[in-house]
């Protein structure tokens, strides 16, 4: 936009044409504003020096290079926010935003805890007159990774679990709900399931299983 | 950059239960690349970098509920990242045992050690000059010079007058300018 051509006086740094008077160029910046004010320009603060700018003053070597490119940013085709860092701020964060992190188990905890879970599906099914699907059970393959590899979905832990509980509680007369996967273990007494159960309930997902226990939404591995 | 959320949009998700997670995704993806580099230009490992960059966010994400809005958002956020990147380097330093008057070489060697250094890159001859110049003016050049930050935002993150910023950034560029030209 040319100089002097502005009508609408809002364009900081130029006189607009129907100005009633003039005001020296030299004049002082508080005073100019204060005119400026008072004529309605609205332009009553400094606008802000820019970065840029103020680069070029000071050193036109550095403003050269910031032209340039130069940004702070060394190694970028060594990509320091690359697809894997990426990938571990996605983990990293659900980590964060989980309140209250959860409690990992060790390997051969969560054997016994798998085992006792595959243990209770069956007694639940029993209870319940429903035949366990024993052909699903044997023929799971030894890679299965999800609950519906051996015939249970998350309908039926989830039942067994709410009834199971209130069963453990019915038995020692405890009326308090087991808070962690541990307490619900010692409480059901369940770690004697069979051997063959718990080998293949090892293929199930810890963080699945320990999300489920846990109430939180799974984390991504 | 157009679909990302306001600071305040983030912030009145960020207090309603089901949309914190949301809002503090929100955040990471807006801000997690310019604090990662704001904390790599200070500690110049990436690995350091990485987890001086988590540790500002878990930092955040316990402070957020409590951030009081007469700050932007950004400048809270720079402002952990900065104190968590100065404590850290304040413990590498007593771990090393560097002493004062040898940290601007002890930082320069670490940027020799990166990989890909090439000293004859303008930008390697930058971060060279960079360092050897007091913590203080380092962080004020590196927020105006590469973060265009006004120095209103910086006064609130460094705790110094806008006056004084102005001075620092002044001394930082003559000092820099002189570095590359010795050079």
């Amino acid at each position: 936009m040319p100089k002097h051509k502005h009508t609408d006086g809002e364009t900081p740094g130029h006189w607009p044409k129907a100005m009633p008077f003039r005001v020296p160029v030299n004049y002082f910046p508080r005073q100019r504003r204060e005119i400026l004010a008072a004529i309605g320009h609205g332009w009553t603060t400094n606008p802000p020096e820019s970065a840029r700018r103020e680069i070029d003053r000071i050193s036109p070597l550095l403003g050269e290079l910031k032209r340039n490119g130069v940004n702070g940013r060394w190694n970028e085709n060594r990509p320091a926010m690359d697809d894997v860092q990426t990938e571990r701020n996605k983990i990293d964060a659900a980590d964060i935003v989980q309140p209250a992190p959860v409690k990992r188990m060790d390997s051969v905890r969560w054997g016994a805890a798998a085992a006792a879970v595959a243990g209770l599906l069956l007694m639940l099914q029993l209870m319940t007159n429903r035949p366990v699907e024993e052909e699903s059970i044997a023929a799971a393959p030894a890679a299965a990774t999800t609950m519906d590899s051996i015939a249970f979905s998350f309908e039926d832990i989830s039942a067994y679990l709410a009834e199971n509980v209130a069963f453990s509680s019915e038995m020692d007369g405890n009326t308090t709900t087991p808070s962690t996967p541990e307490q619900f273990l010692a409480s059901a007494d369940l770690l004697a399931a069979p051997e063959g159960l718990a080998k293949q309930m090892e293929s199930i997902p810890v963080y699945e299983l320990e999300a489920y226990i846990n109430d939180v939404p799974p984390m991504v591995d | 950059m157009s679909n990302q959320l306001h600071d305040g949009e983030i912030l009145r998700m960020f207090g309603i239960p089901g949309t914190r997670e949301k809002a503090f995704e929100s955040i990471l993806s807006k801000y997690q690349e310019r604090l990662y580099w704001h904390i790599r230009r200070l500690v110049i490992d990436h690995e350091d970098a990485n987890d001086v960059l988590q540790n500002s966010l878990i930092r955040a994400w316990k402070g957020l509920n409590g951030f009081r809005q007469d700050a932007q958002l950004y400048t809270w956020l720079y402002r952990i990242a900065t104190n968590e990147s100065l404590s850290f380097l304040e413990q590498k330093k007593k771990k090393a045992a560097v002493r004062m008057e040898d940290v601007p070489q002890w930082m320069t060697d670490q940027l020799k050690a990166e990989e890909g250094f090439d000293a004859e890159q303008m930008e390697w001859k930058l971060q060279l000059a960079i360092q050897q110049l007091p913590e203080k003016q380092k962080l004020v050049f590196n927020l105006r010079y590469f973060d265009e930050m006004p120095y209103e935002e910086m006064s609130r993150i460094l705790g110094t007058s806008v006056g004084a910023l102005k001075a620092s950034y002044h001394h930082a560029v003559k000092k820099v300018e002189r570095a590359m030209l010795e050079d």
